[in-house]
């Protein structure tokens, strides 16, 4: 049976590259998605999810373990995507590169080739839109609908009340909706 | 004459998030405010954007760089106290096997007993080689890199919980799917039509919810080849009830066998290989195997062969393998679909 996070993270404090490889191997998806969708850039978020990664293994010997270790994670890659960012002088705004559109292609079971391609475009406006959000209610769209935490397991990653998450939240959405009805509007005209 | 309700709760009441009496609330109160109901479809239309989002692989690249960046590293000690410690243990083992090694050299010096090297032991080592770590392959060198992307492969596919430390394809994570609909007895009945006509067996489980409250009937597993999933992704897409299909687990735990073989009050872990609806037998003969302390797995297993296996015979399987695996057709997978109840104020029809 697979050690648990926890046990893998004590075992990384004493020393064992092995089992901080392990947790990469099992948490860095999840990550590599959060920061993507929060940075809107793929190169930013490879560059950004590799730095937090190395910096927790630097850490890891101040992680006290009073909380998941996906959610300490989560913090040092947000915290580490405003930093880079900071660093960049990025602007906020999606990146249309190839490379982008082609992670965003969706698997080849659609047979409608102009399906397809109303896909790809309505996905990168729902990046846009996301992206056109300030940062606290990226943060929490990315953790509430992209990773399905709970709204426990969201206040413990962003150290806010239970009831700031579900305000926030809502306003959240509501942001993101007026942002996709004026890029839709703009679309058309 | 603006609504007074709170709207967050909307929020809430989305999310699966509001206890009880919050939640009938709300029932109570869209099914008269025109205007909560259009924000809350406002919340539901945000979040399912969102949740359309395609989950992206992390290129090989990151990996590759996180490993780098880890493997130039100083060990991180936890405490000041802690590291002395270590450090005057570590002192102690070297003065220890200095001295060690130091009376075995001067034992070496008298001619040996056996000097017939054949007599040694297969893989032993001579005792002045250099201590290598149990964790490395055989031999004293580092593992090459071809063996550094199996041992990956295997941590992947340990994790996984998938395929075996031999198959020499990646493992592939079971698949999780949601179904959010507003009626999830039709969702789930169109996606058994759909796996009945495919032919393929399933079971169906409880959903359970990070509160730790759980719904009967909101789990499918099955195994499917990436032709049929998408086959049902198209089917359950294009089906005119409007059930979105969402890739990914939304709040609830895995629909695992064996957690679920464990707690057999609360899993139905009812077969339903032709969509027919039996499976109530299955459940009571799964009890009644309990009672006679069988375990899940013994009482739906099939017995094991006791008879001794044919060296020869099994050889000659294991060649005919590869030649089995493509009769046996294209490889299948561990789907989980969860059934999300949405809408409650169209299920009571108000």
């Amino acid at each position: 049976m697979a050690d648990s996070d926890r046990e893998l993270v004590r075992r990384a404090q004493d020393g064992d590259p092995d089992a901080f490889n392990e947790l990469v191997l099992r948490h860095q998806e999840k990550i590599f998605n959060a920061v993507y969708r929060f940075c809107s850039h793929w190169e930013d978020a490879c560059d950004i999810t590799q730095r937090a990664f190395v910096n927790a293994f630097r850490k890891i010997g101040e992680f006290k373990g009073d909380s998941a270790f996906t959610t300490w994670m989560y913090r040092i890659a947000f915290n580490q995507s405003v930093s880079f960012r900071r660093e960049t002088g990025r602007q906020k705004t999606v990146s249309l590169t190839s490379k982008d559109d082609e992670m965003v292609r969706e698997p080849a079971f659609e047979h409608n080739p102009s399906e397809r391609l109303e896909t790809d475009d309505s996905r990168r406006k729902v990046q846009q839109a996301l992206a056109a959000l300030d940062d606290d209610d990226r943060k929490i769209i990315v953790l509430k609908d992209l990773q399905g935490y709970s709204y426990d397991e969201i206040a413990a990653i962003l150290d806010i009340p239970k009831g700031t998450v579900r305000s926030r939240l809502h306003r959240a959405r509501l942001a993101l909706k007026t942002k996709l009805k004026s890029f839709a509007g703009t679309a058309r005209s | 004459m603006s609504c007074p309700l709170d709207r967050d709760k909307l929020t809430g009441y989305f999310d699966g998030e509001l206890d009880a009496a919050d939640r009938n609330e709300i029932d109570r109160h869209i099914a008269s405010c025109s205007e909560c109901l259009r924000e809350l479809e406002e919340i539901k239309s945000a979040s399912f954007a969102v949740r359309g989002l395609p989950r992206l692989p992390v290129p090989g690249k990151v990996t590759a760089a996180i490993r780098a960046g880890v493997s130039g590293r100083v060990i991180p000690m936890r405490k000041p106290w802690l590291t002395w410690g270590l450090a005057g243990a570590a002192a102690l083992f070297l003065v220890v096997n200095v001295a060690f090694f130091s009376s075995l050299r001067r034992e070496e010096s008298r001619p040996p007993e056996n000097t017939d090297l054949a007599s040694r032991p297969a893989g032993e080592k001579p005792l002045d080689a250099p201590m290598t770590r149990g964790k490395r392959g055989a031999g004293d060198e580092p593992p090459s890199a071809e063996r550094r992307t199996a041992m990956k492969k295997d941590a992947q596919e340990d994790y996984a919980g998938t395929g075996s430390k031999k198959s020499p394809e990646p493992a592939r994570k079971p698949g999780f799917y949601t179904v959010v609909t507003s009626e999830v007895a039709d969702a789930r009945e169109r996606v058994e039509q759909e796996l009945a006509r495919m032919g393929v067996r399933h079971r169906t489980g409880a959903g359970e919810y990070d509160s730790g409250a759980y719904a009967q009937d909101t789990c499918i597993e099955v195994e499917l080849t990436d032709e049929q999933l998408a086959e049902l992704e198209n089917a359950m897409k294009k089906d005119p009830r409007q059930f979105v299909w969402v890739e990914g687990q939304q709040n609830y735990y895995p629909c695992r066998q064996e957690e679920n073989a464990r707690d057999g009050d609360r899993f139905a872990g009812r077969m339903r290989g032709d969509g027919s609806g039996k499976g109530r037998e299955d459940e009571s003969k799964r009890k009644a195997d309990k009672s006679e302390g069988k375990t899940a797995k013994e009482s739906e297993e099939p017995k094991p062969r006791t008879t001794p296996e044919d060296p020869a015979k099994s050889a000659a399987e294991k060649k005919d393998a590869p030649e089995q695996a493509r009769k046996a057709g294209p490889r299948t997978r561990r789907i989980v679909i969860y059934f999300h109840e949405l809408q409650r104020a169209q299920r009571t029809g108000k």
